[in-house]
């Protein structure tokens, strides 16, 4: 039973005395407190003073028993006396906590504290500092000597040279050095230290902290590596590589441009670095505009750039280059252009070799097909009449009868030798490709042809008009424009309509790079329904003409072929034909 | 015994025309030979003589080099043609030609029932107009 309550008890256990005076004990104090006494009391009876923390309601109590005695010795009570401890203890925790707190995160951070007292000389660490050092973490101080072996050899004079003048000056700065754990890695560290001065007891001390950087600066000597072999990369590619960013005004800024840009362009670096346009000036001439096009699509669509285009060097050599590029959007709507270009002249030229062979091959299986043609057709023709008459002859027992087929053997020979002649000239066209072309003077050739024609414009009354003045001069072999311009008037005349006068219009006019030729008549003009596909062959005749021989358009189509030339015909029949021949690369 | 009453000789090359007719004759398998210089010549011909059946032949022989209208001419208008012709004729190509490409074309034409290389024989054509005997044709 509580006999009697008293002090600062009252705000202590929120009660007052007169509440519990006379109670029994359980009424006034905690269940921890009941249980203690439980366990104990036999040791307060026999004379013990004995204390207990007690957190209740909130609050840290050291509660003290003390025995109370009367005169004889015997323990007749105990007096408790309830301290209320719990502003201590709660600084006690933050303090512990704290430095719990401290320790995760020096752990996390891969960083550890030292505190390096002047005087002793000795260094004081933070477990976690020893961790990373590899040294046992429980041994916290240690000599400025034993700390000083953990260091690097080569870094040791530096440290302490360091150290020295930092205390000299005063100025702390960051040190990175070297050390050497335990376990023989070498790890490099990053120090800071401040120099302090506890006002305790005036000792010098420097303190600081120390921070492995190994990984950072492992990955930072590989990032230096691959940017060392990206760049060696870029540089021994044979041909431009080029980074640059392009503002929207137009400027430009060039981040990188490889070495092989050099070769290829014939301009320093330094140059393309001073101004890009240096790079897209020597696009040839002929393909600026296909360039522009296709770069600014890019641009706009932000699609990769794809380009072939030649480019002109400065002696006048020409290149061809295929170039890739793409174009990436940044901010304030700048452009960053990752650009490569190559050397693909030997391609391009491999190019224009097989594209020509390609051509002849054509032009060449096209003969070959004629030619067949003129075998079957033209050359078998006498050759199977002869073998009929030689037959005949041999059979017939009539001498006159032999005479008869002797005599019909003589014009098919004939027809065979002229049948041989022609598809010789026409090969001869064919074979001829390096004929030299020159200026011809259209009126004055015209004039030559025109009097081998004479009597026949007599005769038939033709009226022939010309008007050479709009391309007074053609660049052609002379051979063959001579051959072209008889042929198409000799076949004017020939096929001329019985019921009209002859009328021949021939012209010249100029478009660009080319001359076209025009004869135009008002003769029994062809059927193109009928004839078209034919009309240029040889051996095909639409007119039941004598003259008709079918071997003029065959060799005037090839000497205009020959030289990359057009033939073409309009006619309506009996109304009358307008030839056109196109000559290019005037 | 003469089998054939009508035969078209379609070919411009007058030394041919001249000896083939004379070895048609001495077959004595044919009763008339009618020579055409071009395909216009024997189309026009057979244009007036439609629905005559003893004017049109049973056989022509077709060559195919000729001027005007030559003999892959005269087989596009003869298909045209045939629905009012009114008569059954065989038609046979006879070219110099050993051209491979001629005798797929002349091959791909139904109209054409063979294709023969120049020179023409006695006994090739008696072959030829044997197989067309009056027997197997109701005409």
């Amino acid at each position: 039973m509580i006999l009697f309550t008293a002090g600062a008890g009252y705000e202590a256990v929120n009660f007052r005395p007169e509440q519990v005076t006379g109670k029994p004990l359980k009424d006034a104090v905690s269940p921890h407190t009941i249980e203690f006494l439980h366990k104990n009391l036999s040791g307060i009876l026999e004379g013990k003073t004995l204390t207990h923390e007690v957190f209740t309601r909130g609050r840290y109590y050291q509660n003290i028993y003390r025995p109370i005695t009367d005169q004889s010795g015997k323990v007749e009570g105990f007096v408790m006396v309830a301290l209320d401890d719990t502003e201590n203890k709660k600084k006690a925790l933050e303090i512990k906590r704290h430095n719990e707190l401290f320790a995760i995160g020096e752990e996390l951070a891969n960083i550890g504290s030292w505190d390096w007292d002047l005087d002793t000389r000795n260094v004081v660490f933070s477990s976690n500092t020893l961790r990373l050092l590899g040294h046992d973490p429980n041994v916290l101080e240690r000599s400025s000597q034993e700390v000083l072996e953990w260091v690097h050899p080569d870094d040791r004079m530096m440290l302490i040279e360091s150290f020295r003048q930092m205390l000299d000056t005063g100025i702390f700065e960051v040190m990175e050095f070297r050390m050497i754990r335990k376990d023989g890695k070498m790890r490099i560290f990053q120090s800071s230290s401040t120099r302090s001065l506890t006002k305790d007891d005036q000792r010098k001390r420097v303190i600081g902290v120390l921070k492995d950087v190994t990984e950072k600066r492992k990955s930072e000597q590989d990032l230096l590596e691959s940017k060392e072999i990206l760049r060696k990369i870029a540089d021994s590619i044979p041909g431009l590589v080029m980074r640059y960013v392009e503002s929207e005004d137009g400027s430009s800024r060039i981040q990188y441009v490889s070495k092989g840009a050099e070769d290829l362009w014939e301009v320093t670096k330094d140059e393309i670095h001073a101004d890009v346009s240096i790079v897209w000036n020597k696009v040839h001439q002929d393909d600026v505009m296909g360039f522009l096009r296709s770069f600014k699509k890019s641009r706009n669509t932000l699609a990769p750039w794809n380009h072939e285009f030649r480019i002109v060097m400065d002696d006048g050599r020409v290149k061809w280059v295929s170039v890739i590029g793409t174009p990436k959007s940044m901010d304030e709507g700048r452009l960053l252009w990752d650009i490569l270009a190559l050397d693909v002249t030997a391609k391009k030229t491999a190019e224009v070799k097989i594209e020509r062979n390609m051509e002849l091959l054509t032009f060449q299986n096209t003969q070959l097909l004629d030619f067949c043609n003129i075998v079957s057709h033209n050359l078998r023709s006498p050759l199977v009449n002869m073998s009929m008459l030689i037959g005949f002859i041999e059979e017939s027992g009539d001498e006159t009868e032999r005479k008869v087929y002797i005599d019909k053997l003589k014009p098919v020979i004939e027809g065979l030798n002229e049948t041989f002649e022609e598809p010789v000239e026409s090969i001869q066209v064919q074979q001829d490709r390096e004929i030299k072309s020159e200026h011809i003077d259209i009126e004055e050739s015209y004039a030559k042809i025109i009097a081998g024609f004479e009597g026949q414009i007599k005769l038939f009354n033709a009226n022939i008009e010309t008007d050479f003045s709009e391309a007074p001069v053609l660049y052609y072999p002379p051979k063959y424009w001579s051959s072209i311009l008889h042929n198409l008037i000799s076949n004017s005349l020939k096929y001329r309509s019985p019921g009209r006068r002859l009328n021949i219009t021939i012209k010249t006019a100029r478009t660009q790079k080319k001359v076209l030729l025009t004869v135009k008549d008002n003769g029994l003009g062809i059927d193109l329904k009928k004839h078209q596909n034919n009309l240029f062959k040889i051996r095909k005749v639409f007119h039941r003409h004598p003259d008709a021989k079918g071997f003029g358009l065959f060799i005037t189509k090839a000497q205009v072929e020959a030289m990359k030339g057009r033939i073409w015909v309009e006619s309506i029949p009996d109304v009358g034909s307008t030839f056109f021949v196109e000559f290019h690369n005037q | 015994m003469k089998s054939i009453k009508n035969l078209f000789l379609v070919d411009d090359d007058e030394i041919f025309t001249f000896l083939t007719k004379r070895t048609i004759e001495e077959t004595r398998l044919v009763d008339q030979i009618k020579i055409f210089s071009n395909g216009q010549d024997a189309i026009e011909f057979l244009e007036k003589a439609a629905g005559n059946t003893e004017l049109l032949p049973e056989v022509i022989l077709l060559d195919i080099n000729m001027p005007i209208l030559d003999g892959w001419g005269f087989l596009e208008e003869f298909i045209l043609l045939q629905p009012t012709i009114g008569k059954r004729i065989t038609i046979y190509v006879v070219s110099t030609s050993i051209s491979p490409f001629d005798l797929e074309r002349a091959k791909s034409i139904s109209g054409v029932s063979d294709f023969i290389i120049k020179p023409i024989t006695k006994a090739g054509l008696i072959n030829i107009l044997g197989s067309l005997a009056p027997d197997n044709d109701p005409q």
